[in-house]
């Protein structure tokens, strides 16, 4: 009875410290943008800090008299199958909260996640590049998200004949002799990613790589052969080689 | 601060001398040995547990939806403890006007001052409820107050500057429909039902609890308060999670053009993917020129509403079938919004 006093009174704190320690190694270690826009890291971080010290402090100072008596009498009468049911559900929860963010390794969302989105083709995460910023920049530092907006933006005469350096997954969208190298955008959280690209022309790239496969490319924009596709410019290869997953494969 | 806090207890009466009462060492070192231990179990987890892609991400959607929202669960949980603790009463019902109608128009104006996302709301919503405002108020201040807050507002306007009319169909549409819902629960003959009964319990222990220090009084909400939403919180995400895996969002975006389904479809995209109002104006904008205003001005004022994760978090303050008659009538009157801005334009 004791155990379940303590469960009852406690399970909802105990959830916060498993979240707010999780939450504290994530960006402790640099991987909380894996799940949020860094925009949040500063909020997200304190809150949890703050919360952890009220929590100590919550503990140490106990639970109400009211909620004791509660606990005492009441319940003692009143405690039913489904009470106890809600009870031990609570405890489950917390089990599988501590599973998942205490002892799986943090991980990025997986390559069929990555296949099965929308890809951007509008929108702020196009439209807030500064592109004015990117030009006369040097190409080789740009990320997907930049050409994309500069192609957005600019059309296809602000990218034709440009120098590419890029690294991204392979986004299959259904055509023989294109596809996009593409990044996951996180606006707020990971679950509103999605993928941002731009087209890559190279026949018979199903031979070569598989959707999904992290590559990085070199080549420059072309007038796009392919008469298989609607896009009008596309990157020409030189070259691609595999790479392993980035460590931060999202862009903000 | 602690030596405060050890002061009380001789002064404090308690019932019975066995029942916790105020900073207990022991207790404390007891807390920062549980932390200790689970950062030690974080530290020391596996570098590599192999799951199922669909698996791997239930978990880390979930994890993300958890990390988004907890700070602002916090901030709201801090809010209301401080609403409750240090607002006096007089001062809270001085500001509001008497009249119902103007009293939950003034409440649902709160979100102005008090930006918190929706999922801070409800802790808030609760310590109003608790302060003595009327059940169908703290209802209007819910529905209204994550859409008529300035951050929600500056990111639609950036968003979607003017055109079509839907920054202004979302704030003056979210308005109304909180409003007419406040309304139409007002006419309840008992609105105190509309609660579960463990809050309403939760109700009556607040109002007679009076501690020597509202320092003590305030953790002491703070760990209640933490116990009641932060299990609702974590189902809540676990559900979004989920049904992000799920549910095919290819289905819903292949209804985009259409005057009627599109409404329905961002609904239900709203309803599932459980994003902060503060933000959901720039993920509907990146699903691209597919969707109809109708449907964009639905999902921007349903969504910060009703969602799967908001009624996890409801549930632990309304029964069942309140919820079910909310999430009814919004749906219902958003629907309507939605379809009369699509034929108007």
């Amino acid at each position: 009875m004791r155990f379940e006093a303590v469960l009852r009174n406690w399970s909802g704190a105990a959830l916060a410290l498993v979240g707010v320690i999780a939450t504290i190694w994530l960006a402790a270690t640099g991987r909380l943008t894996l799940y949020v826009h860094p925009r949040y890291t500063l909020l997200t971080v304190m809150m949890a800090v703050l919360t952890l010290l009220l929590l100590v402090l919550a503990a140490a100072v106990g639970v109400s008299s009211d909620a004791d008596e509660d606990s005492d009498h009441d319940h003692v009468t009143r405690v039913s199958a489904f009470g106890r049911l809600l009870i031990w559900s609570k405890a489950a929860v917390l089990i599988c909260a501590a599973l998942a963010l205490l002892v799986i390794p943090p991980a990025t969302l997986s390559s069929s996640a990555r296949q099965n989105r929308e890809l951007v083709t509008s929108g702020q995460a196009l439209d807030s590049t500064k592109v004015a910023a990117l030009v006369g920049a040097d190409p080789a530092t740009f990320s997907v998200k930049d050409w994309a907006a500069l192609l957005s933006q600019g059309g296809p005469e602000a990218v034709l004949g440009k120098q590419v350096n890029l690294s991204g997954y392979v986004l299959d969208r259904g055509k023989e002799d294109v596809f996009f190298i593409a990044r996951l955008v996180v606006s707020c959280c990971a679950v509103d990613a999605q993928p941002i690209g731009v087209p890559v022309y190279r026949p018979g790239w199903r031979a070569e790589v598989e959707p999904g496969a992290w590559i990085t490319i070199e080549g420059a924009f072309v007038n796009n052969p392919s008469r298989d596709s609607q896009e009008s410019v596309a990157i020409g290869v030189g070259s691609l080689a595999h790479i392993d997953e980035p460590d931060q494969p999202y862009v903000f | 601060m602690t030596e405060r806090l050890v002061d009380a207890q001789p002064t404090s009466h308690r019932p019975h001398p066995g029942a916790a009462s105020v900073l207990n060492v022991r207790r404390m070192l007891g807390a920062l040995l549980v932390v200790a231990f689970l950062f030690a179990m974080r530290v020391t987890a596996p570098r590599e547990i192999a799951l199922g892609d669909a698996v791997q991400d239930f978990i880390t959607l979930s994890i993300s939806v958890l990390v988004e929202s907890l700070p602002f669960v916090m901030l709201g949980i801090g809010l209301s403890v401080a609403v409750q603790l240090w607002v006096p009463q007089r001062v809270l019902f001085g500001v509001l006007p008497r009249t119902p109608v103007l009293r939950r128009a003034a409440l649902s104006l709160l979100g102005v001052m008090l930006p918190v996302c929706e999922c801070g709301n409800v802790p808030l919503a609760r310590g109003l409820v608790v302060r003595g405002v009327a059940v169908p108020d703290a209802i209007t201040f819910l529905l209204a107050a994550p859409i008529l807050n300035p951050i929600t507002i500056v990111v639609t306007y950036q968003a979607f500057g003017f055109s079509d009319g839907i920054l202004f169909c979302r704030v003056l549409g979210g308005f109304l429909i909180a409003n007419l819902v406040g309304w139409l629960f007002s006419r309840h003959s008992r609105p105190e039902d509309l609660l579960t009964p463990r809050f309403q319990d939760s109700c009556r222990v607040h109002s007679h609890a009076h501690e020597q220090y509202r320092g003590v009084q305030a953790l002491r909400m703070f760990g209640a308060e933490m116990n009641a939403m932060l299990p609702a919180l974590v189902v809540g995400c676990a559900v979004a999670g989920f049904i992000q895996v799920a549910v095919s969002r290819d289905l819903l975006l292949t209804l985009g053009q259409n005057p009627v389904w599109s409404v329905l479809a961002l609904m239900g995209l709203a309803f599932v993917i459980a994003i902060c109002s503060t933000v959901d104006a720039f993920f509907v904008l990146s699903l691209g020129s597919l969707f109809t205003p109708g449907a964009v001005v639905a999902f921007l004022v349903f969504g910060p509403m009703i969602d799967i994760k908001m009624l996890a978090l409801l549930r632990t303050t309304f029964t069942a079938s309140t919820l079910i008659l909310l999430t009814t009538v919004v749906a219902l009157l958003t629907a309507v919004m939605g379809l009369a801005v699509n034929l108007a334009l």
